[in-house]
């Protein structure tokens, strides 16, 4: 028996065609690399992001902190100040004055609307403080850090907001506050039952959303392209767009695909790939910006580590470090992208860093030397011995690390030790174990970015961070002390002097941590837009999208 | 044993083995390590207390049998629950997801079995001859290359000419575009991913209609048909095609149910957002709602592959219920 479609078959097929072209255009949606028009005199500004770094989860600030997200709310929620090449500078605030002794600041706001017609004063600014500071240790965790060391937020008029910190802060803390995004109370509070309410409230849900920054979003994309329209309820400088689109890829090839189609104005934080595949197309400039990041081997400084205590000596932790091809690591990983690490903090604190500290240069020859004066000798198989005892190391990474660890592994052969890599999916899990308390490992990686303020990377190694984000273990309350104490130093030489015995302390007394390299903040900037200020941070940045030089 | 009687045991069978992929899906999830706060381990500007409060948003901080017993409840009332990283329904994350994957699957189809099916009846007709080694060349050449690698070549040849990410252009609303201007910018951005798909998967289908047809081609009605005088391509087409269309269907069948994941690497490539993209990000953020409810419907898509797989069977086999 043979089949009978004959006369049905045409009928299928034009059926079939027909709900695929109906079901493509109806069914679904999100997503999208469009053929934006780009240059001067140009209505749009289209912003490439990397999945990894930027994805756009959600426009409220409590539930991501995501670059893609920090970007958008920059666009859209007030910030009282703004970065301009590492300096504070007014953005909504118009100025501040600090009281004598340095723990109140008060603020002069520009007289401003929210996009839906309502006055946004002060109280927007105190109300959505007091929620920080009230949920800071839980649904706020991630954004409670911009006010921190901040006692409370006042509305004394509806342009004028006092910040009062716990103790005196020098003026640069300010600079924590440009991730401070004022939200608008007469949404917000409707959700303020209680701090999870807040922060899985969904402003995205209902657009376009009430804005108080220069663009409102009329489409949002977690995953594709959200777009932004200019707020002409705006107090500020009207920006020279009209449109901005924020694009998420996948990866990077796709981005540096669209770039090299002029489908992209910048890639913004695009990376050493991307940088490295685009470099010297015509019509784009790779901007190499300082870096906010530090790659670092931490070593076990926890006193428990009783399979290797020869780590604990600093002269074994300078060979180490002396071992290090770091000009390789920054060469294959970051594709030259980048400086060797010469402290805990990045080259954006540079003014914080003594000049007098310096990578450790690559001389393996010294290396082997000092170990050779410590008696370890090489044995048979190419391994030191400490004191009877191999010095085979563990190091811990994550799997993406991977030839890091294997220009690690190499390095380290040369002077007698030997590095064996362990991957750590949970990394807390594989530190601090189950109770929070440090294990007896021997190296863990780790890499941080931070802003310019120094605070939050030297919490890092106190004491109260062991358990959290301690991967050396180490505790000294000396470290602890001076910590606290260059918080509140409003003089700048002298805060300057406290942290260069911090950084001396951590990184030659102790050696707790070897800094590797500092990865450069890398954009791609379509030449069209080649005017475009990617120094600044904040509103600043959206506005003075243009092209020219 | 009848058709119902044997479709009904096919269903009671398929509804175990969801259950059991429901359980295995729970366990095998929370046996990783890791949850939803580890991503923000080294988040240094998070407060201390931010990863509590996230596993207790989450229900995770809740025994293992609690949770458990919540998950089955939820799932016999079609609640899949909600996503740990964006809070929202996982039913609506993962069908809008589906919904985007579904029409590029469907013309990647199309363009496997057309491709493949005049490949491999070409193929088959041209047997020995150079035809059919430069067609079964080509045809093992894009079965063995893995996808997202000729997605990666499609990306870098076609950028400038097709789209090369997501499903639409976002700017073009701004236009106010007519119904075919939408249809067809959906159609260009299929163009390259499905176009992937359809190319890894004509190989294998060429392949198969080949083998199937030169048994076809073989048998006695063929030899009877060729006797009677009737045209060469009247044989292929009412005769030979159609009686090797049973292993082709299953085989379409089959592949649908396991593609439908197997659209991870090229939506990762093409940065297209459909399930497998959806399942991706899920498992980089440790969002177990969204896995947890994105392998069941991967499995039940299985199954009800499978499932139609039998019903076609005895649509287009009598020999079967008999």
């Amino acid at each position: 028996m043979t089949l009978s479609l004959r006369h049905r078959r045409p009928r299928l097929a034009l059926g079939v065609i027909s709900a695929t072209v109906l079901f493509t255009a109806g069914c679904g949606g999100g997503g999208g690399g469009g053929n934006p028009p780009s240059g001067e005199g140009s209505e749009l500004f289209t912003v490439g992001l990397t999945a990894e770094l930027g994805a756009l989860e959600s426009l409220n600030p409590w539930a991501t902190n995501l670059v893609g997200g920090q970007l958008a709310r920059t666009m859209t929620y007030p910030l009282l100040v703004q970065l301009n090449d590492n300096l504070v500078e007014p953005a909504w605030a118009t100025s501040w004055e600090a009281s004598e002794e340095g723990r109140v600041y008060t603020f002069e706001l520009a007289e401003a609307e929210w996009s839906d017609g309502e006055p946004m004063t002060a109280e927007d600014a105190a109300w959505t403080g007091e929620q920080i500071l009230k949920y800071a240790n839980g649904a706020a965790g991630l954004v409670a850090y911009a006010l921190q060391g901040v006692e409370s937020m006042e509305a004394v008029d509806d342009t004028t907001l006092r910040v009062t910190y716990t103790q005196p802060v020098p003026e640069t803390t300010l600079s924590l506050l440009t991730a401070f995004n004022v939200l608008p109370e007469h949404v917000y509070s409707e959700h303020a039952e209680d701090g999870r309410a807040l922060k899985t409230f969904k402003p995205e849900d209902d657009l376009p959303m009430v804005s108080g920054g220069p663009f409102i979003a009329t489409s949002f994309d977690p995953e594709g392209t959200t777009v932004f329209e200019r707020n002409e309820s705006w107090y500020g400088e009207e920006p020279s767009v009209e449109t901005v689109g924020i694009q998420v890829f996948q990866n990077d090839e796709a981005m540096a695909q669209s770039l090299s189609n002029g489908d992209l104005s910048i890639a913004y934080a695009a990376g050493s790939k991307v940088a490295a595949s685009v470099e010297g197309d015509d019509g784009l400039e790779v901007r190499e910006e300082e870096s906010a990041s530090v790659d670092l081997l931490n070593i076990n400084s926890s006193g428990n580590n009783p399979d290797h205590p020869e780590l604990q000596d600093p002269v074994v932790r300078e060979a180490l470090s002396l071992a290090i091809d770091r000009d390789e690591l920054i060469e294959v990983e970051l594709d030259g992208f980048g400086e060797p690490g010469r402290s805990l903090l990045p080259p954006i604190q540079n003014a914080w860093i003594p000049e007098d500290l310096q990578a450790d240069p690559f001389d393996p020859d010294a290396a082997n030397q000092m170990l050779d004066d410590l008696g370890y000798t090489v044995g048979a198989d190419g391994i030191r011995e400490a004191d009877g005892r191999r010095m085979s190391y563990e190091l811990v990474v994550w799997a993406e690390l991977d030839r890091i660890a294997q220009i690690l592994t190499r390095n380290f052969a040369e002077i007698g030790v030997e590095l064996e890599p362990v991957i750590a999916p949970d990394y807390d899990a594989a530190v601090f174990g189950p109770d929070g308390d440090y294990g007896t490992l021997d190296m863990v990686f780790s890499t941080w970015t931070v802003d310019i303020e120094p605070n939050s990377i030297l919490d890092i190694y106190t004491c109260a961070a062991i358990g959290v984000l301690n991967f050396a273990g180490w505790c000294n309350e000396s470290y602890d002390e001076m910590v606290h104490e260059q918080q509140g130093a409003l003089d700048d030489e002298q805060r300057a002097e406290i942290l260069g015995q911090i950084q001396e302390l951590l990184l030659r007394t102790d050696r707790v941590a070897l800094p590797l390299y500092h990865a450069a903040t890398v954009h791609v900037v379509a030449e069209a837009w080649a005017g475009t200020d990617t120094d600044r941070v904040g509103p600043g940045f959206w506005t003075g999208a243009t092209s020219g030089g | 044993m009848g058709r119902t009687e044997f479709l009904l045991r096919r269903l009671g069978f398929g509804l175990m083995t969801v259950f059991i992929a429901a359980t295995i899906n729970f366990v095998i999830f929370r046996a990783a390590p890791g949850d939803a706060a580890t991503q923000y381990q080294q988040c240094l500007t998070c407060s201390p207390g931010f990863r509590d409060e996230l596993r207790a948003e989450l229900g995770l901080d809740r025994p293992l049998l609690v949770q458990y017993v919540l998950y089955l409840r939820d799932l016999v009332q079609l609640d899949f629950g909600t996503s740990f990283q964006n809070q929202r329904p996982v039913s609506s994350e993962l069908l809008g997801a589906l919904a985007n994957t579904l029409p590029m699957l469907g013309l990647g189809l199309l363009i496997g079995l057309v491709l493949g099916v005049a490949v491999g009846v070409l193929s088959a007709w041209r047997r020995g001859r150079a035809t059919d080694v430069v067609l079964m060349s080509v045809s093992l050449f894009f079965y063995s290359l893995p996808v997202q690698w000729l997605g990666l070549v499609l990306l870098f040849a076609f950028s400038g000419s097709l789209p090369v990410s997501g499903i639409e252009d976002p700017y073009l609303r701004l236009t106010d575009p007519s119904t075919m201007e939408v249809v067809a910018d959906r159609l260009r951005h299929l163009a390259l991913p499905s176009a992937t798909i359809g190319l890894v998967w004509f190989g294998s289908w060429a392949l198969l209609v080949r083998s199937s047809m030169l048994e076809a081609l073989g048998e006695d009605y063929v030899l009877t048909a060729r006797a009677k005088g009737l045209r060469t391509w009247t044989i292929i087409r009412r005769y030979a095609l159609r009686n090797s269309l049973l292993p082709i269907v299953t085989l379409v069948l089959l592949t649908l149910g396991y593609t439908v994941a197997g659209t991870l690497l090229v939506e990762t490539v093409f940065s297209y957002p459909g399930i497998g993209l959806e399942l991706y990000r899920a498992v980089q953020n440790r969002d177990y709602a969204v896995l947890q409810g994105g392998f069941l419907l991967l499995t039940i898509a299985i199954v009800v592959a499978n499932l139609l797989a039998d019903l076609l069977y005895f649509r287009l086999d009598p020999r079967i219920e008999s």
